[in-house]
């Protein structure tokens, strides 16, 4: 069995699991990093807990100042009045998409290679949840009182405005939240039952026995779980579908041209998948190696996601395609514009440019096996690929309020150094959060490991998968 | 009946997946009906092979959901219609179209909760003890070895005819289970 | 396939056959009586229904190879059946040529500022010429799976295995041709029939659309071919008619997804070059039948694929399925008709000879290409441990 330190050198693979693996290796492999001594915690660990708090920090300094300074602070404007906030807020949430994506319609479409990466992903979807779900709260002017927003009686006597989609990002937002958490959880209690049966201390024991609450894996409690991941993970893909679509009708239903475009819901969708899955592999990389998780999450899932990244990358395309497309033929002048104005306009051209760059250009390596086989590659361009989904939401906020319909009414946008140290600081949220989970949680699903390796061990390989090693064989690729 | 009134059961241990699949197969077969595996993930069929009704679960659901559909939907109807009109760019009071989205928010927050909470609460959990963790060993129940547990209340329970038949199925370990 | 199996198919070939001639008869006559004008809306209308069958069928064939999994390989010879149809309905497209000044005279004799600037698009000989762009494309693809799907036959079974890895791969390549062509197909032969509104959405309406009907025939092509065919019978267990059915259902939901985005965004912004569309169809003529598709096109069929039993029952699937394809047809009606201002009750009976007219042609043309190979892909790897219950 692998040991962290000082391991027998592992060779890499492209099976989803890797025949040689027991029900107890893959426990052991897991949970080993979870159950190390506080202090024998690796030093790595240290410097990134120590970064992402000191980011953490930076975020707290930028909150409190702006609760006591106001809006003011940032850069935001009038045409401009979202500038950073909502360029970020639609960056961190469409990250959490791919999370729900990979547990959720990867379970529906029985694709066995999510199971080792979905506990991560789900992480990843709460904690850019929570920093998502931040900002337009934060935005508000006056956080304080974010709970106007949701329908309770009041001595106003007053109610939302229902037919605005902000209230709706109310509704799909707290709901994405908690059954983004509610699905972790429950995907969590079996292995956390794991964990206390493992524990060496009584601490450890308590701490894990309280939170797998009492779980004793009876066929019957088995047989209800499953229905009810299942039925969890069928509600949460319309959910997330849902979610990026209402983000986008906040623009979408204006009547702003760049913003009024039918399109938008489903590329948005896509959009988010495109970055999150960019973010999983950003994640998934660093943590394979440092955990020393390649038997489990091997190049196979990274092949996979990579893929994936390709697919939704091409849809966004389309969406940028199908929206000048549109403005050209919509035959309005204001349209046409905005069109000309998005891909040439002197100010904000280059962002344009830079964006096709990052999520068209960038990403086409990608239909090559040996770049995605390749981590570092996949790395690199994954991070390419988090730019130019941002830039995407700074186009589409940005560069269409500035110019919109009167030109009496047009004006700039300049991010101020207040902006820009609350988006470093909601990576320090997200880190410090991720920091914790992988050293107090298990990062993949043991339970679900061991059900893939039961459910492995009885069904001959697929053809396309002899095919498959074959042809990596010849090339030279790990098989 | 038992012999023991502390017993709470006879429990086999065994370590593979398919050999508690049979194991529960033939203990069906012999007539006995409380009885219970414990595994360490979800096995396929298992449940079929210990007797095990297939849950209600997914109509519980349903119900749910379409109770938070109907209230998603009343509150922004009620609100915005009835209890304080509020026209906004012309619209009609009743804008359904725009009510979509928060309604089917509140279809689903409805029946999420709903699936994950009635499963907890149909299993019995949160609960911090139960008999099944007085047998020995039985920490691998969630690392890597099947549990098959028949229980005293039984109506065909016999200890000694128990424990031969648990026996005669191959276990890797037999054992008596008090409360 | 057995003799049985393949007389049954004969007699569907000569009974579409007859069919078509019969509507299309029906409809010629009623284009004397009552003045050519309805003739070519009904003919656009069911031109639309039947080529998207095909598409649909096309698109479907691409995502099996795609996704591999042995349900695939199950319904893929109907669904290069479907997809051989279309150098039919490119014949079919012709008499939309000479109804072109009937149906698209908005564009071709602008008279608004809005549209005159759009004819740089708009215009006849660019929309010929991208007519026959996209069948041409379209053909080349429906045959190129074909013809590998054949020569698959009569190969060992490692070359069969890879030629289905190489289909797999280019199946990809496909389905990005197929939606760039489909886009702009939509705009052109639909929605420039109004050539002020304009929606991203609105071909992918389409397209969806599309490959819910495919879905649908091949529910019921696989149950009326499992009740005649023993290895058939065999393979469609109930867990792969389950997968069929949770495609019809996702395929539901993601066109009730799409259409209601297309609703609120253009209900809300509310921007006079679009809105009239919806004033329209929100008119009370014909919000009975928005109201019908809310509840019996979505809610209704929802609901019932929501049981496990529905999808692993064949009848009872079937019947959904058939449901589900008469809501099509009233969809299409929805998205097509109300562009040409009828006047008195919307539904003409020309709609309906031509909707059976051109459904026996395709049906014909569909019953000769699948009863011209084995039901099944001999080499498909797909289907080798089929056996087992797994999909």
């Amino acid at each position: 069995m692998a040991s962290i330190s000082g391991k027998p050198p592992f060779k890499e693979t492209n099976r989803v699991i890797v025949k040689s693996e027991t029900f107890a290796s893959i426990d052991d492999s897991v949970n080993k990093p979870i159950e190390t001594a506080p202090f024998k915690t690796p030093l790595w660990w240290w410097i990134g807990f120590f970064m992402a708090a000191s980011l953490l920090g930076v975020y707290l300094v930028t909150i409190t100042m702006l609760i006591t300074k106001g809006i003011g602070i940032f850069g935001n404007n009038q045409p401009v009045a979202w500038g950073f906030p909502i360029i970020n807020f639609v960056w961190w949430i469409g990250i959490g998409h791919a999370g729900t994506l990979i547990s959720a319609a990867l379970l529906l479409f029985r694709q066995p290679w999510r199971t080792s990466i979905n506990r991560a992903a789900e992480a990843m979807t709460i904690f850019a949840v929570v920093c998502a779900g931040l900002y337009p709260i934060l935005h508000l002017g006056r956080p304080w009182v974010f709970y106007w927003l949701a329908p309770y009686p009041n001595t106003f006597g007053l109610f939302p405005q229902f037919r605005s989609p902000l209230d709706w990002d109310l509704f799909a937002i707290s709901t994405y939240a908690s059954v983004s958490i509610l699905f972790w959880y429950i995907g969590l209690v079996p292995d956390f039952a794991t964990l206390r049966d493992r524990a060496r201390n009584t601490f450890m024991q308590w701490f894990y026995s309280l939170l797998s609450l009492g779980w004793n894996g009876s066929a019957k409690a088995w047989q209800r779980y499953m229905r009810a991941y299942l039925i969890l993970a069928a509600l949460s893909f319309p959910l997330v579908l849902s979610v990026h679509s209402t983000i986008a009708m906040d623009f979408a239903v204006g009547q702003l041209p760049g913003w009024n475009n039918t399109i938008m819901p489903p590329y948005f969708v896509a959009g988010a998948v495109f970055a999150g899955f960019a973010m999983v592999n950003i994640l998934a990389i660093p943590l394979r190696k440092a955990f020393g998780l390649e038997r489990l999450i091997t190049y196979r899932h990274i092949d996979n996601s990579s893929k994936l990244m390709l697919a939704t990358g091409m849809i966004v395309v389309y969406g940028y395609a199908v929206e000048l497309f549109m403005a050209w033929y919509s035959g309005v002048e204001f349209e046409r514009y905005m069109a000309f104005n998005r891909v040439l306009g002197t100010d904000h051209g280059w962002a344009f440019a830079l964006l096709i760059f990052c999520n068209l250009i960038a990403i086409q390596p990608l239909w090559s096996k040996r770049v995605r086989q390749n981590m570092t590659m996949v790395f690199i361009i994954s991070i390419i690929v988090s730019i130019g989904m941002w830039l995407e939401r700074y186009v589409i906020v940005v560069v269409t309020l500035t110019k919109d319909f009167l030109p009496g009414s047009w004006g700039d946008y300049v991010a101020t150094f207040w902006d820009y140290s609350m988006y470093l600081g909601s990576f320090g949220l997200f880190f410090t959060l991720w920091f914790l989970f992988i050293r107090l949680l298990p990062s993949i699903a043991t339970s679900e490991m061991k059900e893939l390796q039961h459910h492995d061990s009885h069904h001959g390989s697929d053809y396309y998968e002899e095919q498959r090693a074959e042809e990596f064989s010849k090339k030279g690729l790990p098989v | 009946m038992s012999e023991a009134a502390n017993l709470y059961g006879v429990v086999a241990k065994f370590g593979s997946p398919e050999t508690i699949l049979a194991a529960a197969q033939q203990t069906k077969d012999a007539g006995y009906e409380n009885i219970e595996a414990y595994t360490p993930f979800y096995i396929e069929g298992l449940d079929d092979n210990l007797g095990h009704a297939p849950t209600r679960l997914g109509w519980v659901v349903l119900m749910m959901g379409i109770t938070g559909l109907l209230t998603g939907f009343f509150i922004q109807y009620w609100s915005n219609a009835v209890f304080y009109p509020l026209n906004i760019g012309g619209k009609p009071l009743n804008s359904w179209p725009n009510f979509i989205v928060i309604t089917f928010e509140c279809t689903v927050l409805f029946s999420a909760f709903t699936a994950g909470l009635f499963m907890l609460g149909r299993n019995g959990l949160p609960r911090p003890y139960h008999p099944i963790f007085n047998t020995p060993g039985f920490e691998d129940a969630t690392r890597d070895k099947f549990f098959l547990c028949i229980e005293s209340k039984d109506e065909n329970f016999e200890l000694e005819k128990v424990k031969s038949f648990l026996s005669g199925l191959n276990p890797e370990d037999v054992a008596e289970v008090d409360y | 396939m057995t003799n049985i199996l393949s007389a049954k198919l004969g007699r569907l070939q000569m009974t579409g056959l007859v069919l078509g001639a019969i509507g299309i008869i029906v409809a010629i006559i009623m284009a004397f009586v009552s003045g050519g004008q309805g003739f070519f809306q009904s003919y656009l209308y069911a031109f639309l229904f039947w080529t998207g069958l095909a598409l649909g069928c096309l698109i479907l064939l691409f995502v099996q190879h795609m996704a591999g999994g042995s349900w695939g390989a199950m319904i893929r010879r109907p669904l290069e059946a479907g997809a051989m149809v279309l150098p039919v309905m490119a014949l079919l497209f012709i008499p939309i040529l000479f109804g072109m000044g009937n149906l698209y005279s908005d564009w071709l004799h602008p008279h608004s500022e809005l549209v005159e600037a759009k004819i740089a698009y708009l215009n006849r000989p660019f929309f010929i010429i991208r007519s026959v762009i996209y069948f041409a494309i379209w053909i080349f693809g429906a045959w190129y799976f074909f013809s590998a799907s054949s020569k698959q036959d009569k190969v060992d079974s490692h070359e069969g295995g890879r030629i289905g890895f190489s289909l797999k791969r280019t199946a990809t390549f496909w389905i990005v041709i197929y939606i760039l062509t489909m886009t702009f197909a939509g705009v052109d032969w639909a929605m420039s029939l109004k050539p002020e509104f304009f929606s991203g959405m609105y071909s992918v309406i389409l397209m969806i659309g599309q490959a819910i009907s495919a879905m649908c025939l091949m529910i019921f092509v696989m149950v009326y071919l499992a009740n005649n065919d023993k290895e058939i019978d065999a393979l469609l267990t109930s867990k792969r008619l389950q997968d069929l059915g949770n495609f019809l259902m996702a395929f539901t939901l993601f066109w009730a997804y799409t259409s209601f985005s297309q609703i609120i965004i253009i209900w809300s912004n509310n921007i006079v070059e679009t809105n009239p569309y919806y004033l329209l169809r929100f008119s009370a003529a014909w919000q009975v039948v928005g109201y019908f598709l809310l509840i019996f096109g979505f809610f209704a069929p929802f609901v019932i694929l929501f049981s496990r039993w529905v999808k692993r029952k064949r009848r009872a699937l079937v019947m959904v399925a058939i449901w589900a394809v008469l809501v099509r047809m009233v969809d299409l009606f929805y998205i097509v008709i109300p562009n040409f201002s009828r006047e008195g009750f919307p539904l003409a009976l020309s709609d309906v000879a031509l909707l059976v007219g051109i459904g026996g042609i395709w049906i014909a043309a569909f019953a000769y290409w699948l009863k011209s190979r084995p039901i099944l892909p001999l080499n498909d790897p797909r289907l080798a441990h089929a056996g087992g219950h797994h999909g």
